[in-house]
């Protein structure tokens, strides 16, 4: 692989390691070409799904001899085909992503670092960034840097419906597969659920990657500050900040994460948290593997 | 409330400002968030409570500061301590002598001691005599020093203004309690409030008296008779003249009938030497003559004679030299006076003989290379002036002091009479150095600031600020100081001799040919009285500063907790 077309932020190490791995889907999906993942259709593959009787036009390379010495019954044996799978990475594009801890650069990151992982592995990869465009699908591995000139041009800015930009997202996929929403989840618990509810009936594999910054997670703010700036709605809140209203600050977040993770699990989505202090390299080479989403 | 400081009162007004930049501090700490979903609900739950919560430490902080500017003011409250006072009535009509002999006077000692025998004898008491002023005789004195006191006052051949007198006092609250001894009821019935006790001694005594004795402004002489009698009476009132050192000449003769009670107005037909222009100094004497009989008796005879000394207009003048026109000077405001203004450079061409014609010499920024022998006043004079040595800095330049403070002053002294010179307020003053022949008149820290002294019979005055221009009651301390100035000096000449004998008791003064403001009058008793004052002054800036150490260590303890709690 040529240096140019690799990402400046990835080193090759992390590129070579990035290749041992694969995105892990729990369900078979239905794939549109040749690739590394079981499909649901019957065909030419390794692994074996059924008999079926044989008809003429059937290849007979399929039948088991072995089956009609002992039936007379002439069997086709059927194989499970390896296809693709239908990556989608779904990122949130409202105004909240612009923080001065560069959520939405890192969330594309995360994003990119998976998407190589499903291309490595012969996955078609889209990436979709809510409120915003999307781009088109990624079949070949060299040409990640393209995805990523697409993703740096976006600047997340204003406001975003999540179900609704869930749905605008995906209704032009035929077929669907392992789908990464990658947000901050700072909005309504309402939203958010009609969003995996949405993605979860149109048969998608959803997994939340939810990204904080430190700031975020941490209140770390200056306690003279008294006034909070919402850069998605422009919308002034006057506070007098002080230790304790700092612990009840970081109760209210624990209980709004907790409550998303209480309907993923309950909706058999997995929901990771993610500070953007973490290392990515440790994120996919550790975290998410022992999660069981990348093996 | 007393204010030492009082321009520093002037901070008060940025402590506003400070409230104002803290409050509003918070522009610069805006923060940008991603979203404001979780602040919206700890508003809900707790940020509402916290903004309605006062910035206890920022106010305690403020506070604090308050109080350590009014310390800076140097508030003080005036602390009372109830004086009683007896108010003498020395004036002229104490003399009268009652049927059996005795004065008025010695009955207002009698009636003073009987009255003090029914007070508590632990209550000690001021003095204040009425003439020829309000003054002080003694100060917080029991009963015995009270009338060793009172015994030595003699009667002064002046007449008071009791009314006056007691107004003053009256607006002193440290007075308490005001006796006033005369031979009249004291003041008028407002003044008579629990705080005065009038102890009238005598019967009113008949009298006849001149009460006033003028020069109309056509030179004729007009003077007052009244006569205090029963019925009426007839008598005459002769106008005698004396020129130069002759004796007095009968000139003229009237015979008044006066009703009792009733003041008569007699004007003379013989002309005066204003109108006749004579270059000699020219004196007048009025005399009455009422007629003793079994129902009248004239019980004071000295308030029978008024004298008026008047001199030629060319004679007294004064001569001012100054770079100013007269009209800069405000010198026209005074009619009384004949000023002639003259620049320094036609001042030296005078000869010695037209210069000896002038009553009085002015020098008005400027000083002549030696003195003559007529009255003169220095205003500002340069370091060279022959008279009064000036105070140099190390410049060798005369010592211009800034805004100085007056600190002490001859009180008794004629210059400072109807004076407030705790009032006094100066930008900028010479100092003049300590002078043998010259007495300090007004004093500040840095030295004497008015000077003026007799020599070989000669007045000579020097001021080291500016009086000029005069703007009469505009500014009422300079102007009143610029005439008592020109009075004292030219009372050695014979020619403004123009002082009579006035024993009545009318409110007449011809002390004065110029107008007086008679509310100055009420100066303050003297200047021991506002030293005193200070010294019974309840401080208060220690307190206020204790007050702001408490608050701030309040502060400190709070600052601590907070800490420690958010630990």
């Amino acid at each position: 692989m040529s240096d140019e077309l690799l990402l400046s932020s990835f080193s090759p190490r992390f590129y070579k390691q990035l290749q041992q791995l694969k995105i892990h889907t729990r369900r078979v999906f239905l794939g549109s070409r040749q690739g590394g993942h079981n499909s649901l259709r019957k065909g030419h593959g390794l692994e074996f799904s059924d008999y079926k009787l044989y008809t003429p036009g059937d290849d007979f390379r399929n039948i088991d001899w072995g089956a009609f010495a002992r039936s007379d019954r002439l069997y086709i044996k059927q194989f499970r085909e390896e296809q693709d799978l239908n990556v989608m990475f779904l990122l949130d594009g409202s105004g909240s992503m612009q923080s001065e801890d560069h959520k939405f650069a890192f969330c594309s990151k995360l994003a990119l670092a998976l998407g190589y992982v499903a291309l490595t592995d012969g996955d078609t990869v889209t990436f979709s960034v809510l409120g915003q465009e999307n781009s088109p699908k990624f079949i070949n591995p060299r040409l990640i840097a393209k995805a990523e000139n697409f993703l740096n041009k976006i600047t997340p800015c204003g406001e975003i419906d999540l179900p609704l930009e869930l749905g605008l997202a995906v209704q032009k996929l035929k077929t669907p597969g392992k789908c990464f929403v990658i947000s901050d989840f700072l909005c309504n618990l309402e939203q958010i659920i009609a969003g995996i509810k949405l993605l979860v009936g149109k048969n998608f594999e959803v997994v939340l990657l939810q990204v904080l910054t430190p700031a975020e997670l941490n209140l770390e703010l200056n306690l003279t500050t008294t006034k909070v700036l919402d850069v998605e709605s422009n919308a002034v809140i006057e506070l007098a900040l002080d230790e304790k209203s700092k612990r009840e600050y970081l109760k209210i977040l624990v209980d709004h994460i907790e409550q998303i993770e209480k309907f993923a699990k309950k909706s058999g989505v997995p929901h990771v948290l993610i500070s953007t202090a973490e290392d990515i390299e440790s994120v996919l080479l550790q975290r998410l593997p022992s999660l069981g989403l990348l093996r | 409330m007393i204010f030492g400081n009082l321009p520093f009162l002037f901070l008060l007004f940025a402590l506003p400002l400070l409230a104002f930049a803290y409050l509003n501090r918070t522009q610069g700490n805006l923060k940008k968030v991603s979203s404001i979903l979780i602040y919206k609900q700890l508003a809900a739950r707790k940020v509402i409570k916290q903004k309605i919560k006062l910035p206890l430490r920022f106010f305690l902080e403020l506070t604090a500061l308050s109080l350590l500017i009014l310390a800076l003011i140097q508030p003080s409250l005036k602390k009372y301590k109830p004086t009683n006072v007896i108010l003498f009535d020395n004036s002229l009509s104490m003399s009268s002598v009652s049927k059996s002999g005795v004065s008025h006077l010695q009955l207002a000692v009698e009636k003073v001691r009987e009255q003090l025998n029914t007070e508590p004898k632990s209550r000690s008491w001021t003095v204040f005599k009425t003439s020829p002023k309000l003054e002080k005789v003694l100060e917080e004195a029991d009963k015995n020093e009270v009338l060793r006191a009172i015994n030595q006052i003699t009667v002064s051949k002046t007449s008071d203004n009791l009314t006056l007198n007691l107004a003053e006092l009256l607006q002193n609250p440290v007075f308490n309690k005001i006796l006033v001894v005369s031979d009249k009821i004291a003041g008028d019935t407002k003044q008579l409030t629990q705080r005065v006790t009038s102890l009238v001694v005598g019967i009113p005594q008949s009298n006849a008296y001149i009460n006033s004795l003028r020069l109309n402004q056509d030179g004729k002489l007009q003077a007052g008779v009244f006569y205090s009698g029963v019925g009426s009476a007839t008598f005459p009132v002769k106008l005698f003249k004396q020129v130069g050192n002759s004796d007095f000449k009968l000139i003229e003769e009237q015979k008044i009938k006066l009703l009792a009670g009733a003041n008569a107005q007699v004007l003379f037909n013989a002309q005066t030497v204003l109108a006749e222009k004579q270059a000699d100094a020219v004196n007048y004497k009025l005399e009455i003559f009422p007629n003793q009989t079994a129902d009248f008796i004239d019980s004071i005879a000295l308030d029978n004679t008024a004298q008026l000394a008047v001199a030629d207009t060319a004679a007294s003048s004064i001569l001012v030299i100054s770079q100013l026109a007269k009209e800069k000077l405000g010198l026209k405001n005074i009619s009384n006076f004949k000023f002639k203004v003259i620049a320094p450079e036609e001042f030296n061409k005078l000869a010695h003989n037209e210069v000896q014609r002038y009553a009085t010499l002015i020098f008005h920024r400027t000083a002549p290379l030696y003195a003559e022998h007529i009255p003169t006043l220095l205003i500002l004079p340069p370091r060279e002036n022959p008279l009064f040595p000036l105070a140099l800095d190390k410049q060798n330049s005369p010592l211009k002091v800034n805004l100085p403070k007056v600190t002490s002053f001859e009180n008794t002294h004629i210059l400072t009479s109807y004076l407030k010179l705790n009032l006094l307020e100066l930008k900028t003053s010479l100092i003049f150095k300590p002078s043998k022949w010259a007495q300090a008149i007004i004093n500040t820290e840095q030295g004497a600031i008015m000077v003026a002294g007799e020599n070989e019979g000669t007045r000579f005055a020097g001021i080291g600020f500016e009086l000029l221009p005069f703007e009469g009651a505009k500014t009422p301390l300079t102007s009143i100081m610029f005439l008592n100035l020109i009075d004292w000096l030219n009372s050695s000449s014979a020619g403004f001799a123009n002082e009579i004998a006035d024993p009545t008791e009318s409110n007449t003064n011809l002390r004065h040919k110029f107008y007086v403001n008679e509310d100055l009058n009420l100066e303050n008793l003297n200047a021991e009285s506002k030293k005193a004052e200070n010294e019974k002054r309840q401080e208060l800036w220690q307190l206020l500063i204790l007050l702001a150490g408490l608050i701030l260590l309040l502060d400190f303890i709070l600052r601590l907790w907070k800490s420690k709690k958010g630990d």
